[in-house]
């Protein structure tokens, strides 16, 4: 199934911060989209993954949660503190 | 006496004209370290029961800490202390740039100032020579102005300064000084209690150098804290775009409150606003970095303004705080307005987070007709009108119109005026800063119940779920009581020790206490650094029980912990249950959550507080 992603917060270039449209399994949860994430910025930041904040259709969200075709997830990290 | 210490306190009687040093005693030093330690241990001494935070016997206190002056990275800042206008508590706020190291090299570890001057007055430090030098020729002076001319008067083009504008000489509640032209402890009313001392400015040059115990294991701590700095995107982010390079995703998040707390970001504000406002944006203005004494970020940036209604020829970057507080929380897109709002406020020495949230307040009461276009001098204060957030912060600056009312923050105004109570976001009278209870529970806690309530850079859990180090389940309720001790704990240390809270990115957790012990030369192992952390952060509380508080004083509005919640966004649904994170967090301190006094042998275990134990149990 495919879904839509959007990351903002600490830059990663390889990321972007534009919307962009990713297949994953059926079932799939914000975790198994952060999995494929890593393997696209090389694991170079991804501990930044730790402390991110999740939208699933503007809603609250976690790692556990499922997604559906053509969600549209929005990944935060946040600097905290400032 | 312990390394990595100027060794000697400053005192200043302002009424008399008395200057007298006294050595730092090494048990001060030892037990209270520094910064608000050492200065909650002295006001408590010095200022008696009710003093009125505007009276003579208000004491003001300037301290450094072991880090600062040393070439410890992170260690530029200082702390001010003293009893706030605002809250009618204890109140502490500190700031970076390099007046504090200035200070310290000059030769003290603190500085404390009492009394009221017959007319405006500067204090002038330069080493030991010590002067009360007449400030009328600068009275009515901007912040910046007042730097330049002490530079030139002084003759020392190395002179740093922290100084009141007009705001702090109309002793208006909002009113900050400012050092080094844009660093801040904007917070509490610190530049009303210089103004009604007729204080200007302080001005130092200080020349010595601070020896400290293990210089190898210094350089070894800093070497650490660079090797970790280079894998860490979080430290790019932060020298390049400073904190403001997380506005966006703050806002849209849930961190950031919106539309007066009232909001959601990604609905009501929007991703395009949420960037525009955002230093990855506004960073087309940049001209320079800078950055603080010994800090090796520079989250610190300097604009100029050569477009658009405002232009500025030389003015600096708007703080996450400040974008948020201009921006998302009065649903303003207009980066104009935000950048000429920050500059007004550096300017006449006045907090951005209080003076964005008293709009905010005020906003809110007009878009709902509670008041009037007339009440507001003919503003038309519609949400995210960049042209009139400007026009009513510059009349807060001034002090005129319904300017004047609104200098004292919004619980003054809902007072004053009799109504728009419902829609204050404050923690006992001060208004709140930019990181929602909602999305971070643990702020609740922190933000009622810390001594100097409603700050963002007091520790507990409420840091750790903002953007910590660790993934924590955040709407967990049960049991946070050690966890949110042990942070508290921490924060202080790092505080005191005049520790910048962004080193995180390069430290530990345990990296101050290694400071201190290589600074020092004392053993300030995890254990001793958790306790001296509780002994600080008790004393602060004494104060606070002494003036009469009880936990029911502390308040926090219900908007702030979703009472009720929003109902739609990323924080839809969410009610923090902040009387529980509070009876876990007394509970773990050892402290009667009806009373607040803490337990006698929680007193006499932490040590070196006979002076509360005198006053609590007799």
């Amino acid at each position: 199934m495919k879904v839509k992603y959007k990351y903002i917060g600490i830059p990663i270039p390889s990321l972007g911060r534009e919307t962009k449209e990713v297949a994953l399994e059926a079932n799939a949860t914000v975790n198994d989209l952060l999995i494929l994430l890593e393997r696209d910025i090389n694991g170079q930041h991804k501990d930044i993954f730790k402390t991110a904040n999740f939208l699933v259709n503007n809603s609250r969200a976690s790692l556990d949660t499922p997604l559906s075709k053509g969600d549209m997830i929005w990944i935060f990290t946040v600097l905290g503190g400032g | 006496m312990l390394k990595g210490y100027a060794g000697k306190l400053l005192f200043v009687n302002l009424s008399t004209g008395e200057i007298k040093r006294e050595d730092l005693s090494e048990e001060l030093a030892r037990n209270f370290i520094g910064g608000y330690g050492i200065g909650a241990k002295i006001l408590y001494e010095m200022m008696p029961k009710g003093a009125d935070p505007l009276g003579p016997e208000s004491v003001l206190g300037f301290l450094t800490g072991p880090a600062s002056a040393t070439k410890a990275l992170f260690g530029g800042r200082y702390t001010m202390v003293h009893k706030s206008p605002v809250t009618g508590g204890w109140n502490d706020s500190n700031s970076g740039g390099y007046f504090g190291p200035e200070l310290k090299r000059a030769g003290y570890d603190g500085l404390f100032i009492w009394g009221i001057a017959e007319k405006p007055v500067y204090l002038y430090i330069n080493d030991e020579n010590v002067e009360i030098r007449d400030a009328s020729h600068l009275w009515g002076m901007d912040t910046t102005k007042v730097w330049d001319a002490l530079k030139k008067e002084t003759e020392e083009p190395k002179l740093r300064v922290t100084a009141i504008g007009k705001s702090g000489e109309n002793m208006a509640l909002l009113s900050c000084p400012i050092n080094d032209g844009h660093r801040a402890p904007g917070r509490g009313g610190g530049g009303a209690v210089m103004g009604s001392k007729k204080l200007k400015a302080i001005a130092v040059r200080g020349t010595r150098e601070i020896q400290v115990a293990n210089p190898k294991r210094l350089a070894e701590i800093n070497r650490n804290i660079r090797e970790k700095m280079k894998n860490s995107p979080s430290a790019d982010s932060f020298g390049t775009y400073g904190t403001g390079g997380g506005t966006a995703a703050s806002a849209l998040s849930g961190d950031s409150p919106v539309k007066n707390w009232a909001g959601v970001g990604i609905t009501d504000y929007g991703e395009e606003n949420a960037h525009k406002v955002s230093s990855q944006s506004m960073d087309r203005y940049k001209t320079r970095k800078y950055a603080c004494s010994y800090c090796p970020l520079g989250c610190g940036a300097v604009y100029s303004v050569d477009d658009g209604r405002w232009p500025i020829e030389e003015t600096d970057r708007p703080e996450y705080e400040t974008a948020s507080a201009f921006g998302s929380t009065l649903l303003c897109n207009e980066e104009d307005a935000i950048i000429k709002c920050n500059d007004i406020c550096n300017l006449y020495g006045i907090d951005t987070i209080s003076t964005g949230m008293t709009i905010a307040w005020a906003m809110e009461c007009y878009n709902k007709g509670i008041l009037s276009k007339d009440e507001l001098d003919g503003i038309d204060l519609t949400w995210g009108n960049g042209d009139a957030i400007v026009e009513l912060t510059q009349k807060i600056a001034d002090g005129e119109g319904c300017g004047k009312v609104l200098s004292n923050g919004s619980a003054y105004a809902a007072k004053k005026w009799g109504k728009g109570e419902e829609y204050l976001v404050t923690a006992s009278g001060i208004e709140l800063p930019m990181h929602d209870p909602r999305f971070a529970p643990g702020l609740a806690r922190t933000y009622q119940y810390d001594p100097t309530p409603g700050r963002h850079v007091k520790g507990g859990v409420g840091s750790l779920q903002m953007g910590g180090s660790e993934p924590v389940d955040k709407y967990i309720y049960e049991d946070t009581g050690e966890l949110d001790v042990k942070l508290t704990s921490t924060r202080e240390i790092v505080n005191v020790a005049s520790l910048c809270i962004f080193g995180r990115v390069g430290m530990s957790s345990t990296t101050q206490n290694e400071f201190i012990e290589a600074i020092t030369g004392m053993e300030f192992g995890p254990e001793e650094s958790f306790k001296t952390g509780l002994r600080i952060f008790t004393m602060r509380h004494a104060f606070n029980l002494r003036e009469g508080f009880k936990p029911s004083d502390f308040t926090l509005s219900n908007r702030s912990v979703g009472k009720p919640p929003l109902e739609s966004g990323p924080l839809a649904e969410v009610t923090v249950d902040n009387e529980l994170l509070a009876r876990n967090f007394f509970d773990s301190m050892g402290w009667d959550f009806e009373t607040g006094n803490p337990k006698l042998g929680v007193l006499k275990d932490l040590g070196h507080l006979e002076d509360v134990i005198e006053d609590l149990y007799g």
